[in-house]
This record gives structure tokens, sequence and C-alpha cells, in this order.
């Protein structure tokens, strides 16, 4: 015995409705009209709509305008099977929980992880554009300091460092400001601040920052960061767009800390790398730790969770251990005394 | 643009192929309605007063909305066509009256079509604009270009927003038969610009007239089935609601500009009327402005995940104030042919935010 049910049949021409009987079976379903005639409608020729989870099921039939019968059961829908079927009442806390899940997840490490991949894949020209409108966009009138004796220096801290198997080429400006600080750009170019080489102990210290800045561009952090970036701005437009003012401001919170956990995540690579660097150039990596001692006394203390660069100690603490891990290492000396004065003093004649 | 006359002939046609198909089919249930009093056609005039109503559920509207969210993300914003329709479908299939519920049509695929054109029109003309600005140095051509741009402005907005009617209209059924909104683009442009322009030139004073034309326009060129809306309000009688709402908003320092919208709107509702039956309007300014915090703040207070509940909150609140009384003959009402209208006036609507 096949179930039937209740339901209104529209023919399409006018607004009026007829009441039938409804049974279905695999072929399609079967139509009953009070009267006793009836049709037919293949499962091919009808489809079906249900806009509303417990409202009525909806089927239309044939060219416009189309022919619908009406059953208000719900339960009518599962005789066509799968996109009918009613949903568990826990669907929808579900759906939000993997929300809830999945969007934290995809901001903290699929977009980091995608960025590095595809970062690999950019073109060394192309980077060393972006590294240049960078540059020209920041530091627009900066003075670049050149001394015949600092910039051979430089020069020969430079081939030391390279490793010989690199793609880049590695260019160093020194920029006459008192700010502590080295910034490395996409493509190989390296700024160095007056205010660092000043603060600077010897040249190996000055080395340890320069391997740092150059596994950044080694390891493409720079086109990595801003591919992340880019990637962090569409997605947060996106829901941005769904939301309003208050949720906006939330989300920007969240965004500034994914991108601050993920640079720090660089610059612990960076760290790891550059002593791999000086130990390749045989530079006394002790030196790297004693420059950190001195910018540590330069920066304010933040926790690490708002910093872009990790915690000074803790950053000691891991590059002690990994020196220590090479025991028989002997360095020879970078830059002769009298190279290394003439480097400090690299900006004299602008002053 | 389609004249009506066209319209006419096309619709015979129409009405001719259907006939064929009820002479070729013997089941055809037109046949019965002239059987015994046992016919199974239920009784066709209905009489009485029937309130709209919204029996959506916050819940479900809910997991709509998330899904929606979460594939437009997922899509990077391509699926937000889709979106629109699924939302679209449950406000409409949501909404009753004389217990059946609306049907909204509209796919997802149109409506990207539709976006789409718009989209390529907008950065043509966006493109046009900037190649024309560069290589313009006179001050004089400088002005008439943005005369220009402003005057392409307007007529975009024409279009998009008696294309999104069109569109809309085309794609909502109640019991099978589709709405038809019949204006076209020149009328609206010639109705449009004159109002503002009148309105212009008398100080403000021709304003409320312009809206009853208006509205006027709007309503009885929307059609149900082969029968269409009717009008009877007045430019006088919007004038003296208008006067004094202007008046009062000025003295309360703009609070009453709700009241003064409500109390248009309700007008504007109580003076429609389809065959024999007229709307009726219950809305009032406090209960609106009230209602529309309570959405406002909800969504705010939630962070925006109860803008769900919210929503069906107020939609329950704006359908119910509506209702219709008098008579209705279901069997005088035919099926018209809708015109296939495309969704790029819908499309633009989405870039210009009008939804008149």
């Amino acid at each position: 015995m096949t179930k039937t049910w209740r339901g209104q049949y529209f023919d399409g021409r006018t607004p009026t409705h007829r009441n039938v009987t409804v049974s279905s079976d695999t072929r399609g379903v079967r139509i009953k009209f009070e009267d006793g005639t009836g049709r037919f409608w293949h499962k091919a020729d009808f489809w079906l709509q249900q806009d509303l989870q417990q409202g009525p099921v909806r089927l239309e039939y044939g060219e416009f305008p189309p022919e619908t019968l009406v059953v208000d059961d719900p339960e009518f829908g599962r005789n066509f099977g799968k996109n009918l079927r009613s949903r568990n009442r826990f669907f929808t806390p579900l759906l939000a929980l993997f929300t809830v899940i999945i969007f934290p997840a995809l901001i903290y490490w699929g977009i980091p992880s995608v960025s590095g991949l595809f970062a690999r894949f950019v073109p060394l020209s192309i980077e060393q554009q972006i590294g240049q409108y960078v540059i020209d966009e920041i530091f627009p009138n900066r003075v670049i300091c050149e001394t015949a004796a600092g910039k051979q220096a430089l020069e020969k801290l430079l081939v030391r460092l390279t490793p010989a198997d690199s793609d880049y080429e590695f260019q160093l400006e020194i920029i006459d400001s008192d700010l502590v600080n080295a910034l490395a750009f996409p493509g190989g170019k390296i700024l160095i601040f007056r205010g660092l080489l000043e603060k600077s102990p010897s040249a190996e210290a000055l080395s340890g920052v320069l391997a740092h800045e150059m596994q950044h561009v080694l390891q493409h952090h720079g086109t990595e960061n801003l591919l992340n970036q880019t990637a962090l701005s569409g997605i947060f437009k996106l829901l941005v767009g769904e939301a309003n003012a208050l949720t906006e401001t939330i989300f920007q919170g969240v965004k500034m800390l994914s991108l601050l956990r993920y640079t720090r995540e660089l610059e612990t690579e960076a760290d790891a790398l550059a002593l791999q660097l000086l130990l390749q150039a045989k530079v006394d990596s002790a030196e790297m730790l004693t420059m950190f001692r001195v910018l540590q006394k330069q920066s304010p203390s933040l926790p690490e969770s708002f910093s872009s660069h990790p915690d000074t100690s803790s950053r000691l603490k891991k590059l002690e251990s990994l020196i220590a891990e090479n025991p028989k290492f002997v360095s020879e000396p970078i830059l002769s005394p009298q190279s290394w004065k003439s480097l400090q003093n690299i900006c004299q004649i602008v002053n | 643009m389609a004249d009506i006359p066209e319209d006419d002939k096309e619709q015979s046609e129409f009405d001719e192929v259907l006939n064929r198909e009820e002479a070729l089919n013997p089941q055809n249930p037109e046949k019965d309605s002239v059987q015994d009093a046992a016919s199974t056609v239920v009784k066709t005039t209905v009489e009485g007063k029937w309130q709209l109503e919204f029996n959506g559920h916050g819940a479900e509207l809910f997991g709509i909305l998330l899904k929606n969210f979460l594939l437009s993300v997922l899509t990077l914003g391509i699926y937000y066509p889709w979106a629109k329709a699924r939302q679209l479908r449950y406000y409409y299939g949501a909404s009753r009256i004389v217990d059946s519920d609306f049907q909204f049509h509209g796919t997802g695929v149109e409506m990207l079509i539709g976006l789409g054109k718009a989209v390529i029109v907008l950065v043509f003309l966006d493109l046009a604009y900037e190649g024309i600005l560069s290589v313009i140095l006179n001050e004089w051509l400088l002005a008439l270009t943005g005369l220009l741009y402003f005057l392409i402005f307007f007529l975009l907005i024409m279009v998009a927003s008696v294309g999104a009617r069109r569109y809309r209209m085309s794609r909502t059924s109640w019991r099978g038969i589709r709405f038809r909104f019949l204006g076209t683009f020149k009328e609206t442009v010639i109705l449009v610009s004159g109002g503002w322009l009148l309105s212009l030139f008398s100080l403000g004073f021709y304003y409320p007239f312009y809206l009853s034309r208006f509205q006027d326009y709007w309503t009885t060129r929307t059609t149900f089935g082969n029968i269409q809306f009717s009008y009877d309000g007045n430019g006088k009688e919007v004038f003296s609601i208008w006067l004094k709402g202007i008046l009062l908003t000025i003295l309360t320092l703009g609070i009453y500009l709700f009241w003064l919208k409500a109390n248009l709107q309700r007008y504007f509702w109580d003076h429609t009327a389809y065959g024999e039956a007229r709307i009726n309007s219950t809305l009032c300014g406090g209960k609106w402005l009230k209602e529309s915090l309570i959405l406002f703040l909800f969504v705010i207070l939630t962070l925006g995940i109860g803008r769900a509940w919210a929503v069906v909150r107020y939609k329950k609140f704006y359908l119910g104030t509506l209702s219709l009384e008098g008579k209705i003959d279901l069997a005088q009402i035919k099926q018209s042919e809708v015109e296939m209208t495309g969704a790029t006036g819908e499309g633009m609507a989405d870039f210009f935010d009008v939804e008149m």
C-alpha cells in the first residue's frame, strides 16, 4: 500500500486550485483529482522546490506557465531523495561551530602557508621592482652615506656573507638617520641606519644583523608578507562587508594580532638561518648575542603578542642554544680594525 | 521599448497557445469547471479581510545567511548572486496571504549574468570618464563633462530601478500566477526628470504632487496576472500630509521625519487596490521607529550574529501592518505572458542601492 498525501494543484493559468491526492513511486508522481481523473508526472519532467525547512514541498511541471503541485507536509519531499531530507536540528549549530573554528584556522595557518608557497614563485625581477617601489614610497628623501673607504668595507662584509649559490645580488645602503634599525626589502636591497652602525660594538656584531636581514631576502619574507597582507585584507573586506562597524573593529584587531604573530615567526626563522650564514662565513657568532643585548636596551619592552619581533630575551636564549650546538667552530676576523673604523664613519662627510 | 499595443498582441497570441494546449489535452482541468455543483474546482471567489503575514523563523534564516556567508567567503564573493537568490526565495516563501505563500523564481545564474553585465557597463563608463578627464584641459569642457557624467549617472539609476522592478515582478508569483511591471525606461525618465525639474522650479511645492504621480505610475503599471493594480490617491492630499510633516519635522528637529515617511507610505498603501480588493495599512511612525531601532540595536549588540532573528521580527512587523480587504474572483485572473526581463537592472541596482 503506497502512502498518499493531500495537496493543491494549480494549473498555471488562474490562481484557483484543485484539491488532489498524491502518491509517488520510483518513476514519478501520480496526481488524483477529486473527480477521479488523474495525471502522471514523470520524474525527469518536473523540478522541485522547498524554500522553508518546515514549509511546503512544491513540484513544477512543464514550460511556462508551469503547473504546480503543493504538498504541505514536508515529509512528502523525502520521496525525492537527498536535497529534501529534513535537516538534523543540530546542523545549524554545528555549522556555526565549524565557522568559528575554520576562520581562525584559515587566518592563522592557511593564508601564511599559502603565501609562503606562492612567494617562492615570484620572479626575482618582480621582487626587485616591488622592493624598489616600497623603498621609494617609505623613504623618498633618504640621504645615503658613501665614503670610498666605508663602501669598500661594506663590500667586504657582503662578499664574505653572501652564500656562493645565491641568486640575489645584495645592495646595501647606509642611511643617515638616528634610527637603530635595519630593513630588508624583496629583491635584495638592505637599508642600515646610521644609529645602528654607531651602536654596533664590532664588525662581527654588525654582520650578525646583516646576516639576519639577508636571510629575510633569501627566504622571500618580504614578498611573503606582502602576499599575506593582501590575502588577509581581501578576506576581511569580505567579512566586514557583511558586518557592521563594531564587528569591523574586532576583525581589525584579530587581523593585526595575526599579522604580528606571523612576522614574529619570520623573525625567528631569520635569526636561526642567519646563524648558519655566519657559520659558513666563519664569522664569530657570539658577537650577534652582544648586538642583541645592545638592541634590547634600545627597545621598549612589550608583551610578545603585541610586538612584531620576538621578545629579545627569548631570542637570545634560542641563539645561545643554537651556538652551543657548534662548539668546535673557529672564527676569523671579518674586517681589520681600520676598515671597521672607516665603515663606522661612513656618514661623516654628510655630517 | 515594447509599447502597450504590442504587449496586447503578444498576450492574445499567448492566450491562443494556451487554448490550443487545452484543446489538445483531454485531461485538462478547465473542462471540469463546467460540470455540476460538485465540481472539483474549489469555490473561486474569496471575500473578506486577509492579513499579510510573515512566517519565517530566525533559526532557519540564520542557517541560510550563515551558509551564504561561508560560501561567499570561500568563493571570494562569486557566490553572491546565488546567496541573494536563496535569501529572496526564503523571504518570499515565508510571506503569505489568503493561506498561500509567494514564490520567487529568480536564479543565481540569471543574477550573475545581470551583475556581470552591470559591472562591464560601469567599468567601461568609468574608464571612458577617466580617459576623457585626462585629455581635457579646458575648464569649460571639464564642467560639461561633469554634467554629462551626472546625466549618465541619473540615467543608469533609472535603468537600475526600472530593470530591477521588472525583473523582480516577473520572477514573483502567488498561486502560480506571476506579477509583471509594465513601466518602461522612457516613461520613467520623463516622469522622474520632469518631476524633479518642476519641484526645483516650484521651490519644492510640486514635490508631493510628483510623489503621488510617481506612486500612481509605479502602482498601476504593476499587474498580477492580467489585472493591474489601481491607485486612487491624489496630489492635494499628499501635499497636506507632506506640508504638515515638513513643518513638524522642522519643529521637532527631524524626529518627526519617521512619522512623515510612515504617513506617506500608509497613504500610498491605503490608496492601492487590486480589482475589488483594497490594501489596508496600519503603519504608524512611532511603532515603525521602535521596530527599526530594535532591528538596528539587536544587530549591533549581537555583532551581526542575531541579524536573522532581528530581520524576521522586523518583517513580521512590517508585513503585519498590511492587509487586503474586499472580494477577489480568482477564476477571473489569468496568467499573462511574462516578458523574461534579464537581471541587468537588478545587478545595477546592487551598485546604486536603489529599491523603489
